[in-house]
């Protein structure tokens, strides 16, 4: 086995690590927000700072890679996903911690969010679907990816439901706009994680085919892949 | 009425009335460059011009030995075709049969067709001063007459009855401005070739196939013997040249393949395993023993 390939074997490695690290936070951050605990926030926020490290390390290393292997083909192609898997994980991340910040606005509000069962189920197929999404990284298998990404059109659904429900039955009411924002921007945070996990799944698919699928609609369906791109 | 003392109103109208245009023009300038890369990436393995150098089922025997065995592929004007693969894979072969130099082993036997320009290579009417003309060689070490440099670059055309001194002079000073040397040669004509340094000579020696006005250039591990500010330089002339003539380089060195070639030829075992754009054989090669060349894993 060439240098090349057992440094790249220890990042895909570290990748993994850091990819059970992010769902760690997830999963530590919805059971938070489950039991309502405010203070959850601050553990989360010290494992957020340790991926972040990581993220950097990990970056390097590929860059160090590129520099002084100047890899083609497969190992090309593993580094070059590994750099845009380990910045979505880390975003992923970060979600985590907006989560977990949002629980004290919950708390403020008299929010109980077991009180609203689209927003629970969205929190269980977030969850469903980071774990195969970290799974997949493992096995690195393009048909369990492209599942992921029919999968997040499923969140983005339940999202956009979730929403125009909260948003109606919240109009008329004192103080509902302040509601409404606290649960849409809570929402949001769980679509976009779903958004993040079919950017990685697209990101398996370059590196098993070389293609990039990102933007392609062969039905032309419609826009809804450039509004999944937006940032809050 | 002036709100601000600290702005003049003058600047002001002028920064009004440039900025969006400056922006326009900016954008403008960037959309046509997007343009242009678009067109690239749309390039592919048949060009739109006719392919100048045709092989089908081209083989070439050492006595009983197969050193290329039924290689079909196309090569097209006015851009660099790379062949890559290990070491016996029977590259230089095959580069070496495009202007048969091959001929000067003993027990040699071609079989299949092999044309240049739509002459058959092999034809045995053929004239070979005439088809070394048209197909010029560069080799692994600069091999420059033990003449001056002037004389380097004249010998063909004074072979091909160029008389004139003006006419030389001319021909002279063109090759060696194509062959990025004339900067640095012009005041030492008359000094030996041997005296330049491995990289000059080597361009000299470009400049020198450059004088018989060929259509192909064959180069054979052009850079092997040379630095990497050399090689730079020779890969920067192979950029300039591919616009006029067709370079084809037999490379050690992937990442040269990678940098200066459109195509890519990978041969293993004396037989083509795969020919693509360079691009897709150096980022997702359709065949495993290619991504394994190309990574490194063998060869």
């Amino acid at each position: 086995m060439s240098e090349l390939q057992k440094r790249l074997d220890k990042l895909i490695l570290r990748m993994d690590h850091m990819g059970l690290r992010v769902e760690q936070s997830v999963n530590d951050a919805l059971q938070a927000l489950r039991d309502n605990d405010v203070e959850a926030g601050h553990a989360i926020a010290l494992n957020d700072n340790i991926i972040d490290r990581e993220e950097v390390e990990i970056e390097q290393e590929c860059i160090r890679l590129l520099a002084l292997y100047q890899p083609a083909a497969i190992d090309l192609r593993t580094i070059c996903m590994i750099i845009k898997v380990n910045n979505d994980l880390e975003r992923i991340a970060d979600k985590a911690c907006s989560i977990a910040r949002r629980i004290k606005h919950f708390n403020v509000q008299n929010i109980h969010f077991n009180n609203y069962p689209e927003l629970v189920k969205m929190a269980d197929h977030v969850v469903d679907v980071l774990r195969k999404t970290i799974t997949m990284l493992r096995d690195a298998d393009p048909n369990f990816a492209r599942g992921i990404i029919e999968f997040d059109k499923h969140i983005d659904q339940c999202y956009k439901q979730f929403v125009r429900k909260i948003v109606e039955r919240e109009d008329q009411r004192i103080g509902g706009a302040e509601v409404a924002l606290t649960l849409s921007l809570m929402a949001r945070a769980l679509e976009r994680i779903g958004d993040l996990c079919t950017n990685i799944a697209e990101d398996i698919i370059f590196l098993k085919t070389g293609d990039i699928i990102r933007h392609y609609h062969p039905e032309n369906t419609s826009s809804e892949g450039s509004e999944g791109e937006m940032s809050d | 009425m002036n709100i601000d003392p600290e702005i003049n109103p003058e600047e002001t109208d002028m920064t009004q009335t440039q900025i969006p245009q400056l922006a326009k023009n900016n954008s403008s300038v960037r959309l046509a460059q997007m343009q242009m890369f678009s067109a690239d990436s749309y390039a592919t393995l048949v060009a739109a011009e006719p392919a100048i150098i045709t092989s089908h089922n081209f083989s070439l025997f050492y006595g009983d030995k197969a050193g290329v065995k039924d290689v079909t592929m196309d090569i097209y004007p006015r851009s660099v075709t790379a062949i890559i693969g290990p070491s016996g894979c029977g590259k230089s072969t095959f580069l070496r049969s495009i202007n048969r130099m091959n001929d000067l082993i003993p027990h040699t036997r071609a079989e299949g067709g092999l044309m240049v320009n739509g002459i058959n290579v092999y034809d045995k009417q053929i004239n070979l001063v005439n088809l070394r003309q048209q197909v010029g060689m560069v080799f692994q070490k600069p091999n420059p007459f033990p003449k001056s440099i002037y004389d380097n670059i004249a010998y063909g055309p004074r072979l091909q009855s160029v008389k004139r001194r003006s006419d030389l002079d001319n021909m002279v000073e063109q090759c060696l401005r194509s062959a990025a040397l004339w900067d640095e040669v012009k005041d030492d004509l008359k000094k030996s070739a041997l005296a330049l340094s491995g990289g000059q000579q080597q361009r000299l020696c470009i400049a020198r196939a450059l004088a018989t006005k060929p259509k192909v250039l064959l180069m054979d591990e052009p850079c092997s013997a040379l630095d990497p500010v050399a090689t730079g330089r020779i890969e920067e002339l192979m950029t300039q040249l591919k616009d006029t003539y067709t370079i084809v380089i037999v490379t050690h060195n992937m990442q040269q393949a990678a940098r200066v070639s459109e195509r890519t030829a990978f041969f293993c075992l004396g037989e083509l395993i795969e020919y693509d754009l360079t691009r897709t054989i150096f980022t997702n090669p359709s065949i495993k023993q290619t991504e394994d060349y190309v990574t490194g894993r063998f060869g």
